[in-house]
């Protein structure tokens, strides 16, 4: 052992608490780094000969429990389709409406459609005031303004989902890059010798942000490398990024096809079930189409219901032509049985003409076209689309149908009703169900009776009036009564009212938003909690790097005082030579 | 070695953990002011669909009871005419009993001709009354007179003739529950009023010619229509209490659904504001769990 040999342990010892100073001083600056895990400076006695000299600084490592990271990434996923489902649901909900609280109700859809039974009520009861038809008008057109805009704002919603895994998809490409870059500088360092452990923090940061957008398996390697997988084995990050690709629909409806996730040209959008992607794709998928197909079987019932009740009636003055709305050829067998009343009557209702056709003697519905446009004064073609039109020849006279315990077809329904000669609604679900526009324009022409189904009429005498109630009156009824609806989406099939349908659907909208919610808390909670533990394992405790700086401040002191006697002793030994 | 705590992680949990106390209280102050628990379906959560149904009852029975309401306004407005028909008619008998008394001259018959001629007239008025623009005895043909006398002579007085009546035989009806419709309502061809109206006229073609028994006849006609009419009142006055139990029995189911509506989407006043206090303590407390926390740092005993 020499001075020189002392000299360099204290030098070590001073270089040694300088690195672990600056170990110290990066932990406390990086106390608040999003991802930044405390380092410790690993330091090792330096050995010559069985004889220490000195101390040096072997490694920079961070305590990071890899199971714990790896829970902490799913519940990462986890949480992001919670948080998205959370979100859209809430939206969801809200598209159908209000509550007051009050007994007023709110302004739900099934609220919207009980003011329109009300409406249709009071019009039954005072079937000539047209005040109150124009009333009945304007509850209808609102429900079906509410219908139509329900729909519009669940595709709304759709078009959001779809817009955000479209970001989604760019995050995690953007991810997939920095993980792809962390990893070529980590094996660098590690070529150099340097450490790891900030690139390291770095890549679980990427790691958790590619996690948090869908659900993914992954490994690290014995040559330190991260590789990334889908939950079903395709690869995302090897020696290089695979990156997904995804292009969002331009404009979403209820039949838009939605194209596939793809990675190297094949489809993973199956293998995505968590992440804020793959809650996307349950809400895009099936919890919204669900909502809209509720909503189409509302729109159907309410179509089929309250067509079929109107179809038996006729305005007044009666229309010169109906024209059908069911698509038919002259060749289509026919099978129906009872009555079909045809009657030409004036302005005022009052009988022209009239002829009662006995259903069962036609086999095909060109027999029936063919005997109507034999009839005195009227004529019945079939259009080059398939539609039925029945005439008055005059054009001045109105054209209106009776059935007299007619049933036509598989529903045993009017003849009327079987070509859709005079529907009150049109088109064939919840995104395109309207109010026929003549109605609409002239809330008058709303017809509350039909033409009389008498064993005879006289000419002459008013056969339709504007004081029957009868069809006014069916309306309610096939508002109020029964409907049967098939199962739709989430709901079960049921036989009920239309607006006890409704708030079935607003029920269903609300459930999944309020379990959403509490799903989202769950699942916050689990993150929270590992995040949690994974920050007191790992984060930086402020006393404790002071304290640790004050350590190191007394032992590089120590080492100083060191080299100060190793100084004294130089200087005893120099004038000791220097005396002789 | 005891848990260490990474000290931002554990300021960030403690400043969350105020801050969910601190949306707690917001939302039951926003209660607390409203009165609600929730104003949109979502935050009713799984009574959502209870409160729906609720809201359909009330606003159907309110639907129920309107209609009753307003059915049992006009039922008691025939119930008014028909009344005054009755007056009339028994003024008419008390005129051709005064007449059977007494020595008839041409005179004091056409007088009692002209008076039933007022009275025919007078009769038919009341069966053309409208009310709220609606002719109210003509079955559905509501926009147009139900009785025209002009012209109206039965050929034979004891045979039934409705020439005059220009409504149809629809009886009205109307709605008053889920499964009840009740008939309400009469027309004016009903056989008492047709009985009515045929025995005056018969009685405005008095004159000096008709002999007593012929006069006794239209008496006793008079009276048997008189008692008709008033059956066809009593009915009315049937149909009017059943339609004023419906409106009420409707009204006493929506107090009902109110009050549990009530209990569902309404909260409890004095509970929230209890509640609120304790947040309010426990808020102060986790601030000054905060500032405590904040305040502590080995670094000010080191010095």
């Amino acid at each position: 052992m020499s001075l020189s040999s002392i000299r360099s342990i204290a030098t070590s010892s001073l270089t040694a608490a300088q690195f672990q100073m600056s170990v110290t001083s990066a932990n406390v600056a990086n106390a608040d780094t999003d991802g930044y895990t405390r380092k410790t400076a690993t330091q090792s006695a330096v050995v010559t000969g069985g004889v220490g000299t000195g101390v040096t600084i072997s490694a920079i490592s961070s305590d990071v429990d890899k199971y714990l990271l790896k829970d902490l990434v799913s519940a990462a996923s986890e949480f992001g389709a919670a948080d998205v489902m959370a979100q859209f649901t809430e939206s969801l909900q809200a598209l159908y409406g209000s509550t007051t609280g009050s007994s007023d109700g709110g302004n739900s859809l099934a609220n919207s459609l009980v003011t329109l039974e009300s409406a249709i009520s009071s019009l039954a009861g005072t079937p000539e005031s047209e005040t109150l038809k124009a009333q009945a008008v304007s509850a209808l057109d609102d429900v079906l303004g509410q219908v139509r805009e329900t729909a519009s704002g669940i595709q709304g919603l759709r078009a959001d989902a779809d817009g955000g895994i479209a970001d989604a998809v760019t995050t995690v490409n953007d991810q997939l890059k920095t993980l792809a870059d962390l990893n070529a500088q980590i094996a660098a360092a590690t070529a150099r010798g340097q450490p790891t452990a900030d690139l390291e923090d770095r890549r679980n940061t990427a790691l958790q942000a590619v996690a948090a957008q869908m659900d993914v398996s992954y490994y690290v390697n014995s040559d330190n490398q991260l590789r990334v997988y889908t939950t079903g084995g395709t690869t995302l990050l090897d020696t290089r990024a695979h990156t997904l690709s995804y292009s969002e629909a331009t404009a979403v409806t209820a039949d838009t096809v939605f194209s596939g996730i793809t990675v190297d040209g094949k489809d993973i959008t199956g293998q995505i079930g968590s992440g804020t992607i793959g809650g996307l794709l349950t809400l895009r998928d099936k919890t919204l189409p669900d909502s809209q197909d509720a909503l189409d079987a509302l729109a159907a019932g309410l179509i089929d219901g309250l067509n079929a009740a109107y179809n038996a009636g006729s305005s007044v003055p009666a229309p010169a032509s109906l024209t059908g709305s069911t698509t038919v050829a002259a060749t289509d067998a026919l099978s129906a049985s009872g009555t079909l009343r045809v009657a030409l009557t004036d302005s005022a209702g009052a009988l022209g003409s009239y002829a009662d056709l006995d259903l069962s003697s036609y086999a095909t519905v060109g027999d029936l076209v063919f005997a109507i446009d034999g009839l005195n004064g009227v004529s019945a073609t079939i259009t080059g689309e398939g539609r039925l039109v029945i005439a008055s020849e005059d054009g001045t006279s109105g054209v209106s149908l009776a059935d007299i315990g007619a049933a036509v077809g598989a529903k045993a329904e009017g003849v009327s009703s079987y070509f859709g000669l005079n529907d009150l609604l049109t088109g064939s679900g919840a995104s395109d169900i309207r109010l026929r526009a003549d109605i609409l324009a002239d809330p008058g022409k709303l017809a509350t009776g039909g033409l009389s189904t008498a064993t005879s009429l006289t000419t002459g005498a008013k056969v339709i009036g504007s004081g029957e109630s009868a069809i006014a009156a069916a309306l309610g009824t096939a508002l109020g009564e029964d409907t049967s609806f098939a199962a739709a989406g989430r709901l079960a099939g049921a036989t009920e009212s239309v607006a006890d349908y409704a708030a079935r659907i607003v029920a269903d909208a609300a459930s999944i938003a309020s379990s959403a919610s509490t799903g989202l808390t769950a699942k916050e909670t689990v993150k929270q909690t590992l995040a949690d533990q994974f920050a007191s394992q790992t984060g930086v405790n402020l006393d404790e790097e002071t304290a640790r700086l004050s350590e190191l401040e007394q032992q590089y002191s120590t080492a100083a005082q060191l080299l100060q006697v190793l100084n004294s002793m130089f200087d005893a030994l120099l004038s000791a030579a220097q005396s002789t | 070695m005891a848990m260490r705590v990474a000290t931002f992680a554990m300021n960030e949990r403690m400043l969350s953990a105020s801050l969910r106390t601190q949306a707690k209280m917001a939302q039951m102050q926003i209660q607390q002011a409203t009165g609600q628990v929730s104003t949109d379906y979502g935050g009713l959560g799984a009574a959502a669909g209870k409160v729906l149904d609720l809201e359909i009852s009330t606003a159907r029975s309110k639907l129920y009871g309107s209609a009753a309401t307003e059915a049992n306004a006009r039922v008691q407005v025939m119930v008014d005419q028909v009344s005054t028909m009755t007056d009339r008619v028994t003024d008419l008998r008390a005129q051709v009993t005064s007449a059977l008394s007494t020595d008839r001259t041409d005179t004091s018959a056409s007088d009692l001709a002209a008076a039933a001629s007022s009275a025919l007239e007078d009769l038919a008025g009341l069966l053309n009354v409208r009310y709220e623009g609606r002719y109210l005895f003509g079955g559905s043909a509501t926009t147009s007179a139900p009785v025209d006398i002009d012209g109206y002579a039965p050929a034979d007085p004891t045979v039934a003739d409705t020439s005059y009546y220009k409504g149809n035989g629809t009886i009205a009806s109307v709605q008053v529950s889920a499964d009840r419709t009740i008939a309400y309502g009469v027309t004016a061809a009903d056989p008492a009023f047709e009985r009515m109206l045929r025995a005056v006229q018969a009685l405005s073609m008095v004159d000096g010619t008709t002999s007593d028994s012929d006069l006794e006849a239209m008496s006793a006609d008079l009276v048997s229509a008189l008692d008709a009419v008033t059956a066809v009142q009593s009915r009315l006055s049937i149909s009017s209490a059943a339609l004023e139990r419906a409106a009420t029995s409707q009204q006493d189911y929506q107090d009902f659904v109110a009050n549990q509506l009530t209990g569902l989407t309404g909260v409890d006043v004095a509970a929230v504001t209890v509640q609120l206090t304790a947040y309010e303590t426990q808020l102060q407390a986790s601030y000054a769990a905060v500032g405590k926390v904040q305040g502590l740092s080995l670094l000010d005993y080191l010095r």
